[in-house]
């Protein structure tokens, strides 16, 4: 078989992408929509287009309660019709932009492993099957993150913009997208970000006035919205008595965002400091869905370096898959057949969620352990070890 | 002189007693419905008159309404205000009735609603105030929960389904509060009966002051309805209070459904109560020629029941004359009674159910069919707690079998929806306006959620569920039960029963397990050390190596000193290293 | 002048006389109204009873039938509904599950319905828990709460709190769902003896390990007994086969079949009551608690809790005024006119006021932080009436043995 330039294959890799997703959504039914592992009542297609059928008929949509998204979801999806085209297009420009990150990194290969991971992995196809926005949003965030990789500053920070204002959490990354510029750089960035979100906000206050930051924002801080999901915080805040609540979300949101400092402050790469904490917010979001985790895996895939060190990726591959099947079933042992309860589900959970921050961890210490054979001169009967005590 | 003076100061307070005139009908009718079944309704309804008196303080004189019923409504501006119970399920199809005979009674459960006056030059929350008043003081009358649990339970966008039946709209504001879960008990009547002039010692509540007689029977249904003097037109006021309720006349084992006052009550015709202005006994004859009564109607009337013109026998028990007596009736040649194979439903029927396959989405599936020869126009409302969101781009409106055709939106021509503030205590109430076409059953099916509510928002009782409220649907054209002597009117419409209930729904809400509060922060705030532990340490330390060869010459696989001063792995990136000898 | 000093004398002696007399006439009424009768130093005008069933489910009927079965017993002896605040988590009488339908037993052979044709039930179903049920002992309700929901009680009341239901060490169970802890009671009952919201309480419980439910009380005049000690559990008496449950518990049986043998006028003393317990027949051995209240249990009657209480005065016939003649007029009915809340009145039949008597009959209900007047002139008078009378008997001895008269065979100088 005559040799396939790397060009070739990822042509190949993203029309792959493609026809499968096409093919899927020829056959698969609709209930994958409602699947809380794919969606969460942030991303959920079906509350969009309530809220784009409530917004056309001249009602509030904010008022119903189950519309969280951005007026900007509104404005776009107002005159653009929500198809699985737009889905798979989005997935497509994901890849692209991981092809892109991966060529500019290291590799001649124009990044088709890179495509070939994000396209295949069954979290972001089963994703993109589910409608569910947060394809879209990977989809901006990934050209954010290619942006930086590309210095292409403008672009880095207007997809950043957007995508923090969907949903507030990628505005941690600004940090480490900042980091290893010079200062005009990171006025450009910086800049670009502040506009476009300042922009976004003005939009928006315009046409509802200050009624869509409760519903939006509010949602996200204050997790007024209990769907079950995957995350560690939708069971927690179900049980929680009222007197505990509000430290808890504290406490919660702060430990989000704790990690930004050190981990920008101790890992030089910034792209290095982006996926891990790219990894936390996945796992720590107040409402995450797989396809958070999809897009960390990735831009995991962009670094072949920290593959080669991670401890133990087999371990986390293999609960990855048994939480896989155990979040759906346990989900509908509770809630369909209704002989489990709520704790079946949380426990599942709760695998996923240690699985995902053991993962997060070994990331750490994969780069930690890159950058100690990228200083010595290392041979392969060395061990790299954590300094735990002097003896 | 002065005797005559004397004399006229006592006659004067029976003179002004008489002149204020305070009314008492009482009337118990019976109706026999074509299941075997039998319809009993007592209503009383007193006419009061307004308050009279000119100085700051309005005075009223009531003799025969307690003050315990006009007192808070009179301090809270009420102007109409109507409180049901209702127990049990009606039936539709058998009993040939869409409703109950007490067309004031509500849906399912405990139903309070009013139009209570804006006062003038008060704040706009005080008629809010009011409502939350007026609420409580009758429900420590009635021993029942009514007023709203938290204050954005109140459902105020049903104005137009129950409007005011003696002022305008305007100065009014309608306030509606569904208990969905509210039982009917002694503790209910108990009040009712004291409330009634006759206390249940005489007249025809003396056959209803039997508890546990009455609240044996499988639908009942208890209420009053207020209309308060209007101090603009002077007019007076009026208080209705009914009990209804459906006792099976055939035995458990089978036979006959003759019966007979005696046989329902244990008691006979009670004595007259001696205030009540008329008293009588009515009822409807059942369409089968072989229905026989005894002891003879005093007199005949004919009334419009549900489209259908029904005979009605009156017995007048003011002159005393069948105190102690019984009422009997049977029909003539029927021996143990055989349930009828056909049964004639009524011109409008209204049936709801969900299908729910998943504890937490779900479908209303609301059937309306309309028997009659004509296209009706209706109005289906409905309330939900805020936890229920239903999904208004995916409601739909069709006809079930394919005959009569008609797009969703000529079937459904306009939806009013005032959706709740989750996850604040609040309701959705939506309006559906319709077009029932005639010969036809319109299927409406609406998709909803059900959202996840805290651990301290569920009952005590969580894993019963929650009771939804009725659905009402509102006719918009009847022509009223009286009889017209031209018969241009269409049958269908000759009803007074504007509202037509379902049945309420029992909901299972998605529950968290209620023991585990503890173990939940436990683990969860395990998982988030544990995190941040490793965290913490994998970004905080120092990272050397160790040759595994030397240390296997060593035996031990300590670090020593050499490997600590190792690799430097600080931010600036080179550090001196060295390897270890 | 000397025979007007002697009359004066005299005057003044006849009047310390009849001071001393009135004071003893003022003793008697005080005695006859300021006590009851009973000679207890204390002032009671009225009764007050909270009665709460806190388990919910069909399977615990015997706990409704507990507090029912209470509630009969108090209305039998004298208390109206309007001073009976009855809780009941969950309604058996008209649930689904009761073949006979709004009626309750306490007993097997179903001889007496506890439900009945007049029963208030205040606090029903879901409105019954921990929240309500402290806010209804402290006093602090949420705006526009009715007052058949509100313990009106005052400085002069006598309370009854009953409680039953399922409880544990320290605590009981509201709904299946909630508990209330024997520290909230006894704060709650402590900031009602602060708000002087009761002269004498007392705190009957009948759940598994009761007597801990009292042990953290610290209020004065609080007297308490529970129906079994720590690690014991109380045990329901017997079942009914037609129902399916147990219809009564063993310690409310046996106490209920001693108050079946009280009157109105029983003159039965709280320690007679607390005699009758006895533990092999209630299968548990229950507390009693005195330590807080200074009088002790033989000095309390049991209708000083139980019941209304009514003083009847006696009176000559002769002192009868004829009744007016009110036939026919607007106003009065005899015996029919009653407010909404008059069925509830039970037993107790409101005897028409004969008008203009001497003093007023005293009756419990309606009668609020009365004191009694003379009871209050006699606290003050007796010292005042001594001083004068020591005053007086000086003055009139003084003139009447006056050395400056002249006495037979006694000359002064």
């Amino acid at each position: 078989m005559q040799q396939l330039t790397p060009t070739h294959k990822l042509a190949v890799c993203l029309a792959a992408g493609v026809a499968v997703r096409l093919a899927c959504f020829a056959i698969w039914p609709e209930s994958l929509q409602r699947r809380p592992e794919l969606t969460s009542p942030l991303t959920s297609f079906r509350s969009l287009q309530e809220g784009v059928f409530l917004f056309g008929k001249g009602d509030n949509p904010y008022t119903g309660g189950v519309f969280y998204y951005s007026p900007i979801y509104l404005a776009i999806f107002s005159h653009l019709q929500a198809s699985p085209l737009l889905w798979v297009i989005a997935d497509l420009m994901g890849a692209l932009a991981l092809s892109r990150i991966d060529t500019t990194r290291c590799s001649d290969d124009k990044g088709y492993k890179a495509a070939a991971l994000y396209l295949f992995n069954p979290y972001i196809l089963l994703s993109c099957l589910a409608r569910s926005t947060a394809g879209l949003e990977n989809a901006v965030l990934l050209w954010a993150i290619c942006g930086r990789t590309t210095n292409d500053l403008l672009l880095s920070g207007t997809c950043l913009a957007f995508v923090s204002h969907t949903s507030i959490y990628p505005i941690l990354l600004l940090p480490p997208l900042l980091k290893g510029l010079s200062s005009r750089q990171r006025a450009i960035l910086a800049g670009a970000f502040a506009v476009v979100f300042g922009t976004i906000a003005a939009g928006n206050t315009l046409v509802f006035g200050s009624s869509w930051i409760r519903p939006t924002w509010g949602t996200i801080l204050t997790v007024s919205d209990l769907t079950p999901n995957v995350g560690m915080w939708w069971y927690f805040f179900t049980e929680m008595f009222d007197h505990f609540r509000q430290f808890f979300l504290g406490v919660f949101q702060l430990h989000t965002a704790i990690y930004v400092l050190p981990v920008c402050l101790r890992i030089e790469d910034p792209l290095h400091a982006t996926l891990i904490l790219l990894g936390v917010i996945s796992t720590w979001k107040s409402y995450p869905t797989l396809a958070d985790l999809g897009v960390w895996a990735g831009l995991l895939g962009c670094f072949p370096e920290i593959t080669a060190n991670l401890r133990h990726p087999l371990f986390t591959l293999a609960t990855y898959l048994h939480t896989f099947i155990l979040l759906p079933l346990l989900h509908s042992l509770w809630l369909l057949t209704g002989t489990g309860n709520a704790n079946f589900f949380y426990a599942a959970t709760m695998v996923h969620g240690l699985n995902s921050a053991l993962a997060v961890v070994d990331v750490v210490t994969a780069v930690m352990r890159f950058r100690l054979k990228k200083v010595v001169q290392w041979k392969d009967t060395y061990k790299a070890v954590q300094i735990t005590a002097i003896e | 002189m002065t005797r005559l003076i004397y004399l006229l100061g006592l006659l004067a307070p029976w003179v002004a007693a008489s002149l204020s005139a305070d009314e008492f009908h009482e009337a118990l009718t019976l109706h026999p419905l074509p299941d075997g079944k039998l319809s009993v309704l007592f209503e009383f309804t007193t006419y009061f008159s307004g308050s009279t008196g000119h100085g700051r303080t309005p005075e009223s004189h009531h003799s025969l309404t307690s003050p315990s019923l006009l007192l808070p409504l009179q301090q809270n501006n009420v102007s109409e205000l109507s409180i049901s119970f209702v127990s049990g399920q009606w039936d539709q199809h058998r009993s040939g009735q869409a409703g109950p005979l007490s067309y004031g009674s509500g849906g399912g459960g405990g139903e309070t609603r009013g139009w209570l006056r804006n006062s003038k030059g008060a704040s706009p929350g005080k008629v809010n105030e009011n409502w939350v008043a007026v609420t409580n003081a009758l429900g420590g009358l009635f021993c029942a929960t009514l007023a709203p649990a938290k204050e954005g339970e109140v459902v105020k966008t049903f104005g137009d389904i129950y409007p005011p039946s003696r002022e305008t709209k305007q100065n009014l504001t309608h306030f509606h509060v569904p208990h969905p879960e509210q039982l009917l008990c002694a503790e209910n009547l108990t009040p009712f009966l004291a409330l009634l002039p006759s206390k249940g010692v005489s007249g025809l509540s003396h056959l209803l002051a039997q508890p546990g007689v009455v609240l044996s029977w499988g639908f009942k249904a208890e209420g009053i309805e207020v209309i308060m003097p209007d101090p603009s037109t002077a007019t007076g006021g009026l208080w209705k209070g009914w009990w209804e309720g459906v006792v099976d006349l055939v035995p458990v084992t089978g036979g006959s459904r003759a019966s007979s006052i005696e046989k329902l009550f244990r008691r006979s015709i009670p004595r007259v109560f001696p205030e009540a202005s008329s008293s009588v006994i009515r009822l409807i004859t059942p369409e089968q020629d072989n229905f026989r009564m005894e002891p003879q109607a005093g007199s005949r009337e004919e009334q419009w029941l549900d489209g259908r013109k029904r005979e009605v026998m009156v017995w007048d028990l003011m002159d005393g004359g069948l105190v102690g007596q019984d009422l009997r009736f049977w029909w003539e040649n029927e021996g143990d009674f055989g349930h009828p194979l056909k049964l004639e439903s009524s011109p409008i029927s209204i049936s709801r159910r969900m299908a729910a396959p998943y504890a937490s989405d779900g479908t209303f599936v609301i059937r309306i069919t309309n028997n009659g020869d004509d296209q009706r126009d209706a109005v289906y409302s409905e309330v939900w707690p805020w936890w229920v969101k239903g999904w208004m781009s995916e409601v739909s409106a069709a006809v079930e079998s394919g005959e009569t055709e008609g797009s969703s939106s000529e079937l459904l021509r306009h939806l009013a929806y005032h959706p709740s503030y989750p996850p604040h205590p609040s309701t959705t109430s939506l309006h559906f306006s319709l077009t029932l076409p005639a010969h036809a059953t319109l299927i409406l099916t609406i998709p909803y959620s059900k959202l996840t509510i805290k651990y301290t928002e569920h009952r005590p009782d969580a894993e019963r569920g929650v009771e939804l409220p009725s659905g009402v649907l509102t006719l918009l054209d009847l022509e009223g039960e009286s009889d017209f002597p031209n018969s241009t009117v269409i049958q269908s419409r000759r009803s007074g029963r504007t509202h037509i209930y379902t049945t309420r729904l029992l909901l299972d809400l998605p529950t968290p397990d209620f023991s585990m509060p503890y173990n939940v922060i436990i683990m969860s705030c395990t998982v988030m050390a544990v995190f941040f532990g490793m965290m913490q340490g994998a970004l905080s330390r120092q990272w050397g190596y160790v040759d595994t060869a030397m240390e296997r010459l060593r035996g031990r696989g300590k670090v020593t000193e050499g490997a600590r001063r190792g690799a430097e792995m600080g931010p600036e990136g080179e550090g001196d290293t060295e390897k270890i000898s | 002048m000397r025979f007007a000093a002697s009359l004066w004398g005299l005057a003044l002696l006849l009047a310390q006389l009849g001071l001393v007399l009135a004071n003893q006439v003022h003793q008697q009424v005080n005695d006859l109204f300021g006590h009851n009768g009973s000679g207890s130093a204390t002032t009671h005008t009225n009764n007050w009873a909270v009665l709460v069933c806190s388990s919910r489910y069909w399977f615990n009927y015997r706990h409704m039938a507990n507090t029912l079965a209470m509630y009969r017993t108090l209305k039998r002896l004298g208390m109206p509904d309007s001073n009976i605040i009855l809780m009941l988590a969950d309604d058996v009488a008209c649930s689904a599950r009761n073949p006979f339908p709004a009626t309750v037993y306490a007993n097997s052979g179903r001889q007496m319905d506890l439900y009945g044709d007049a029963v208030e039930v205040d606090y029903r179903g879901y409105e019954v828990t921990v929240e309500s049920f402290l806010r209804l002992l402290t006093g602090r309700h949420a705006p526009h709460t009715p007052p058949s929901k509100r313990l009106l009680s005052d400085a002069s009341s006598n309370v009854f709190i009953y409680m039953t239901g399922h409880g544990g060490n320290e605590f009981l169970k509201f709904q299946d769902n909630e508990e209330v802890s024997a520290f909230d009671i006894a704060d709650a009952i402590e900031q009602m003896s602060e708000k002087r919201r009761f002269n004498k309480l007392l705190f009957v419980i009948d759940t598994c390990q009761a007597n801990t439910m009292y042990s953290k009380f610290y209020s004065p005049n609080v007297i308490s007994t529970g129906s079994s000690a720590i690690g014991e559990s109380s045990y329901s008496h017997h079942n009914d086969v037609d129902l399916g449950t147990a219809v009564i518990d063993s310690y409310t049986h046996y106490i209920l079949q001693y108050l079946e043998t009280l009157g109105k006028t029983s003159r039965a003393t709280l320690q007679d009551f607390f005699n009758t317990y006895d533990p092999a027949r209630i299968h548990s051995h229950p507390g009693i608690s005195t330590e807080l209240s200074p009088t002790q249990p033989d000095g309390i009657l049991v209708t000083d809790f139980f019941g209304g209480v009514v003083s009847v005065e006696v009176t000559p016939k002769a002192d009868e005024l004829d009744p007016l003649r009110t036939a026919g007029s607007a106003g009065w009915v005899s015996g029919r006119r009653r407010g909404a809340r008059g069925i509830g009145e039970g037993g107790q039949s409101s005897p028409s006021p004969s008008p203009m008597k001497g003093p007023p009959m005293r009756r419990t209900e309606g009668v609020r932080g009365w004191a009694n007047p003379t009871e209050r002139q006699t606290e003050g008078g007796w010292v005042g009436n001594a001083a004068l009378s020591a005053v007086l008997l000086g003055i009139g001895g003084y003139l009447l043995i006056d050395p400056r008269t002249d006495r037979p065979g006694i000359k002064r100088e």
